[in-house]
């Protein structure tokens, strides 16, 4: 039987547990809170945040990466891509931050994006898998990252 | 992307400069007749909405070294800015000078690229060479000299010295033949 993933199909969730993974990915990792907010929400994955309406992005349904939280392993990506947002969303997300907390190796599966697909542009991307009701712990380990520390 | 807009010609991603969950965020297109734009994508998954402005490869480069930010080189087009949104489901353009872009719609102002990968790039900028093609007066042709050996600080102004000899369509040549 395969682990479970939020929201994500069956025969997804196979695919993710097969996926061969050389080097997992353990440590600390950055994301973007658009709310601002830490809480289980935060760590939706991007097919959560389709079918939830968080997001209007229209990803590959059958790329695994659709069905992982995005982080990163270092903060600029992070911070740049606040930047470049246009102020107005600051009317609906206020504070987006940039978060920082540790991938366990007992929280789910998480593979550096390069490893999987060898030209993705983000050297830094981590797709990370999070299994179904491990959410709220891996909230109380993530903090607000403030730039220079 | 922007099929839809038939005056931007037919445009494709040259570039991506910095892309976030493998959304291209800031980017570089280029249409048929070469002519180059910097893109924007100000609002990712949120609500759609691009700006884009018709740049020479002059003022790319400066992006690309850091030198000026993105909203810097933005600002340098000689043309208006386009701007798609969408608005109520639908996807709309406008086209407006820099400076009547609403605050709200833009980025922040100071954010530069800090892309160490992109050497190559400005490298094949660099390289490009000047269309032989165009055909121009011999005062055309002076005043292109003039613009494209100036030194680099009078450089930054041509597009005022070409309106001020009259010379809007020098000023298309050379920013067509910047790229």
């Amino acid at each position: 039987m395969s682990n479970s993933y939020k929201n994500v199909p069956d025969e997804m969730c196979v695919m993710i547990d097969n996926l061969p993974i050389e080097q997992p990915i353990t440590g600390i990792v950055y994301r973007v809170s658009k709310s601002g907010i830490i809480d289980e929400g935060t760590f939706d994955n991007t097919y959560c945040e389709m079918l939830n309406g968080t997001t209007g992005l229209k990803k590959d349904l059958s790329e695994p990466g659709t069905y992982s939280t995005s982080v990163y392993l270092t903060p600029d990506s992070c911070f740049k891509f606040i930047n470049f947002l246009a102020k107005k969303h600051r009317d609906k997300y206020p504070s987006p931050a940039v978060i920082f907390g540790e991938i366990c190796y007992s929280d789910g599966r998480a593979q550096l994006t390069t490893e999987r697909i060898q030209n993705y542009p983000e050297p830094v991307h981590v797709d990370w898998w999070i299994y179904t009701g491990k959410e709220s712990e891996v909230a109380k380990r993530f903090n607000y990252y403030v730039a220079g520390e | 992307m922007f099929e839809k807009f038939k005056f931007l010609g037919k445009m494709s991603i040259e570039r991506v400069l910095f892309s976030f969950e493998n959304e291209p965020i800031v980017f570089i297109c280029k249409n048929k007749s070469g002519i180059r734009y910097i893109c924007i994508n100000t609002g990712y998954g949120y609500e759609p909405s691009w700006l884009l402005a018709r740049s020479s490869k002059r003022t790319i480069i400066k992006m690309l070294r850091d030198e000026i930010s993105v909203l810097e080189a933005m600002a340098e087009s000689l043309y208006d800015i386009v701007f798609i949104h969408e608005t109520e489901g639908e996807i709309r353009c406008e086209r407006l000078p820099f400076t009547s872009i609403d605050e709200k719609e833009l980025p922040d102002a100071n954010e530069k690229l800090q892309n160490g990968n992109i050497s190559d790039y400005i490298q094949q900028l660099e390289n490009e060479e000047i269309s032989k093609d165009y055909v121009c007066s011999r005062k055309e042709k002076m005043i292109i000299n003039e613009v494209f050996t100036a030194p680099e600080s009078s450089i930054i102004d041509y597009d005022n010295y070409c309106k001020s000899k009259k010379m809007g369509q020098i000023k298309s040549f050379i920013e067509y033949a910047e790229g």
